[in-house]
């Protein structure tokens, strides 16, 4: 009895070896769990690509890639034009908001950037001559030339909505306008 | 009283106090329906107090003045400087005909300095006195009561022209015409409430006679450096390019930068009113 204890022990070991190796064999040929999950939406069909990323960030490994989903949406977006996207988007952003992958703010920053003629680049904190300084002057007018750059991309580009473009265009260089001659009176003192 | 009226009134004897009740009641609300209205309407921003108004009015008719008097002198000058370019007489003045050109818009030249000097003094007040209270309005309605998100809503409630400039370029015109135009603006406007467009006019006015202010300061500098060369007997039958550009300078005072403003395409037909609604937008 004693002699075979070794021996028995072997085989314990042998069959649990083959166990596991058995196991992550089986693992291995699970598909869920090795498929790579997070993969960014390509393609010109928006709507297929929404149901593609709603998918997606649904799972807890591609919150995270939020901010390049989107992108890759208004690329999607671009190619697939139509004045319906803007809606597409809203409600895009609007589940997002709800699932928690991202906040009200960040929702409404996402939408009024590209779909909307709000300039959420200029500030609403302090008042014009708060912003006046040479950085912060310079500062705010390259925000504004790239916002005005995602509109192009968003309400041009990916809605075909040119009047509201154009209405973004040229509140942009009445902003411009107005913000030249506030800074030279506030710094005029 | 018409015959049923009166027969109502003797059926029905607190009839007349009823009339008279309505009627105050009509002539109340008809008094405070405008006022109510207005509030809804007028804008909020106190940009142009009558002392603007008029300041703009005033450096409208000065520049008219000013113009007047040197129309003729300028015209005289285009055509002797044609003349002299004509005659091909760079590089050959000592000819007698290039001389007698030369001196003729040496004298064209120095009547147009002397018309400048008399009214430029006039002009530069009022310019002042206009950018002064426009700059003070500006820094208190704009700078200091607004953010900078507010200066685009108040942009959104006003459809402005689609072809403004990238950036403020002065406009070519007339100078008393352009200050004409913002004095009908500016007293116009505030009836139809366009808080926003009236913010930008400020903005132009102020920026305009900012560069008109500064234009009269170098011409002001350069007459009495002109007028002194010429009292030390220099340059008095001599072409030189600071004549040109002198002529220029005040060109651009009067008549504006010639050139073409480049602006964005018209949007196309259509209306911003039935575009898509979000709850996400601002």
């Amino acid at each position: 009895m004693i002699k075979s204890r070794p021996i028995n022990n072997a085989k314990f070991r042998g069959c649990l070896i083959v166990c596991v190796v058995a196991a992550l064999m089986c693992a291995c040929t699970n598909h869920n769990y090795f498929k790579p999950s997070c993969t960014l939406p390509s393609g010109v069909d928006l709507e297929a690509a929404l149901d593609h990323s709603r998918a997606d960030l649904g799972r807890l490994e591609c919150e995270q890639m939020f901010e390049g989903y989107f992108d890759r949406l208004i690329d999607v977006a671009k190619r697939d034009p139509d004045i319906e996207n803007r809606r597409r988007f809203s409600e895009f952003l609007v589940w997002a908001n709800d699932e928690g992958i991202i906040d009200k703010i960040q929702a409404r920053n996402y939408y009024n950037r590209y779909f909307n003629t709000t300039f959420m680049s200029l500030p609403d904190d302090f008042n014009v001559c708060s912003s006046c300084t040479d950085i912060a002057k310079s500062n705010l007018e390259q925000d504004l030339q790239q916002e005005l750059g995602q509109k192009e991309e968003g309400l041009l580009r990916a809605c075909q909505d040119k009047p509201a473009y154009y209405a973004a265009a040229d509140q942009y260089n009445s902003i411009l306008l107005l913000l030249d001659a506030t800074c030279t009176a506030c710094l005029n003192k | 009283m018409p015959e049923s009226k009166i027969r109502a009134v003797r059926r029905n004897p607190r009839l007349p106090e009823l009339w008279r009740r309505s009627i105050v009641l009509s002539l109340i609300s008809l008094a405070v329906l405008p006022t109510w209205v207005l509030a809804k309407t007028s804008p909020t921003l106190r940009l142009f107090p009558t002392t603007v108004v008029e300041s703009i009015k005033h450096t409208s008719e000065t520049a008219k003045a000013m113009e007047a008097d040197l129309q003729s002198v300028i015209e005289q000058l285009n055509q002797q400087e044609e003349l002299y370019s004509i005659s091909k007489c760079e590089g050959a003045e000592s000819e007698p005909g290039c001389r007698q050109i030369a001196e003729q818009l040496s004298q064209v030249y120095l009547e147009m300095l002397d018309v400048m000097e008399s009214r430029l003094p006039g002009m530069e007040d009022s310019v002042r006195a206009t950018n002064t209270s426009l700059e003070r309005r500006i820094r208190k309605e704009l700078g200091r009561k607004t953010t900078p998100r507010g200066l685009q809503k108040l942009l959104a409630k006003t459809a402005l022209k689609s072809s403004e400039p990238a950036r403020y370029k002065r406009r070519s015109g007339k100078l008393s015409e352009k200050f004409r135009q913002y004095y009908r603006l500016v007293t116009t406007a505030p009836r139809t409430g366009s808080g926003g467009s009236l913010a930008a006019v400020a903005a132009e006015i102020y920026l305009d006679t900012q560069e008109v202010q500064e234009l009269i300061a170098l011409t002001r500098d350069e007459i009495s450096r002109a007028k002194l060369m010429i009292d030390l007997d220099q340059i008095y039958g001599i072409i030189t390019p600071e004549m040109f550009e002198m002529v220029g300078r005040v060109k651009t005072i009067l008549f504006g930068d010639a050139g073409d403003l480049e602006g964005i395409p018209d949007p196309p037909q259509g209306s911003l009113e039935s575009a898509y609604q979000s709850p996400l937008g601002m």
